[in-house]
């Protein structure tokens, strides 16, 4: 009779689990603010931004908000099956990085997915191998790329595709970092180039 | 990028230039002479970006010209390199990627829709042969009053191209003269 009750609670409890994940997932990275208003918090600078996270890169070794230190970081959410903005963020910031001149290479480049049941550490290795500048990609648990998220007040969901697949909708926003992993400021996707490589250029500084 | 400027260069010395670098088409209609043609609705200035390994997604852009006094509608799409094709539709909603598949797309009567980054556009998935700069990749569109209209996307490199590229191609002196071009 306990030993059924005993089962009965567990039950219970992964069942609570399950919703709890889901949520966050759905809902990331917290019910109670909404996407707009991280947004809105991030370009005020209103947020404290940034925190402790532990991901894994693209050959598999962790990284963890230690490696953002040393270096300027310029890092943004995205996934591999992202047929636009992803490819294009990674071309500009290439360019850009290219007009700094050799300096530019001081700057570390970070992509997050927000799709880790695709972007497996072999497929992040691959896709960014594709690209003229170095970039580290992190993957990682769902839970922990949730809660990395959470820390950058960024968000992800996913969307069902009629033909089956799916697509994934993500905070968008470049995130720049000074050579102490300090948070400093969001770009909007999408800016004038010229005021982006001015703020790479403020991160050199 | 060479080809690029080039380009350009070109477009500079004809005109003031005042628009800001259109990337070049260099379509078979581009240099045909004015003939007398039927009034029919064209799709033109198709391109996609090569995808980079691993990719299975790709975005195709185009022009779509309807001069006749009849709206029609875009009611599908297919290709015989993706699974599947879709039409969608992509915002940047106060800093979030959102994208969205669509239906149908309104062509209004002597009026004309652009599918480009950042907005609408035709969705490749399950892409298993990678895109690869130089080619042409066949779509098929089928319009309500068209019929079916074929037309082919110039496959544009990963890099290049982008309103970075555009901007430091326009600066003439400086920053740019000592930015090498990335993927050459």
């Amino acid at each position: 009779m306990l030993r059924a009750v005993q089962i009965g609670l567990w039950a219970l409890a992964a069942a609570a689990v399950g919703v709890l994940a889901y949520l966050q997932w759905e809902r990331s990275p917290s019910p109670e603010r909404s996407v707009a208003e991280d947004v809105v918090a991030l370009m005020n600078g209103d947020v404290v931004v940034g925190g402790a996270f532990r991901l894994i890169d693209q050959s598999g070794r962790p990284f963890t908000e230690a490696d953002l230190v040393g270096r300027p970081t310029a890092l943004f959410f995205g996934f591999i099956t992202c047929p636009d903005i992803c490819p294009t963020t990674l071309a500009t910031l290439a360019t850009l990085k290219a007009q700094l001149g050799p300096q530019g290479d001081d700057i570390q480049v970070v992509f997050v997915t927000v799709d880790p049941e695709r972007d497996t550490p072999e497929q992040l290795s691959l896709y960014l191998s594709s690209f003229s500048l170095p970039v580290i990609g992190l993957t990682g648990a769902e839970t922990d790329l949730a809660a990395m998220r959470e820390a950058y007040f960024a968000h992800a969901r996913r969307v069902p595709l009629e033909s089956g697949g799916y697509t994934m909708d993500h905070t968008s926003l470049l995130y720049l970092l000074d050579r102490q992993g300090r948070f400093v400021e969001v770009r909007p996707y999408g800016e004038d180039p010229q005021a982006t490589l001015a703020a790479l250029r403020a991160l050199l500084t | 990028m060479r080809a690029f400027l080039f380009a350009c260069a070109a477009a500079l010395a004809l005109s003031a230039c005042s628009q800001p670098p259109a990337p070049p088409t260099m379509g078979p209609e581009a240099a045909s002479t004015p003939e007398p043609t039927r009034v029919q609705l064209t799709v033109t200035q198709g391109w996609t970006r090569a995808t980079p390994a691993g990719a299975q997604a790709a975005g195709g852009y185009l022009v779509i010209e309807n001069p006749t006094l009849e709206a029609d509608r875009l009611t599908a799409v297919s290709s015989p390199r993706a699974a599947a094709l879709e039409i969608h539709e992509m915002a940047d909603v106060g800093g979030v990627m959102t994208m969205r598949a669509i239906q149908g797309l309104d062509i209004p009567a002597t009026g004309q829709v652009s599918l480009q980054p950042g907005g609408l556009h035709l969705m490749f998935s399950g892409v298993t042969e990678p895109f690869t700069a130089g080619e042409a990749i066949p779509v098929a569109l089928t319009f309500q009053n068209a019929g079916v209209v074929e037309t082919v996307l110039e496959v544009r490199p990963i890099e290049g191209g982008t309103p970075a590229d555009a901007a430091a191609a326009a600066q003439p002196e400086g920053e740019a003269a000592v930015a090498g071009a990335p993927g050459q």
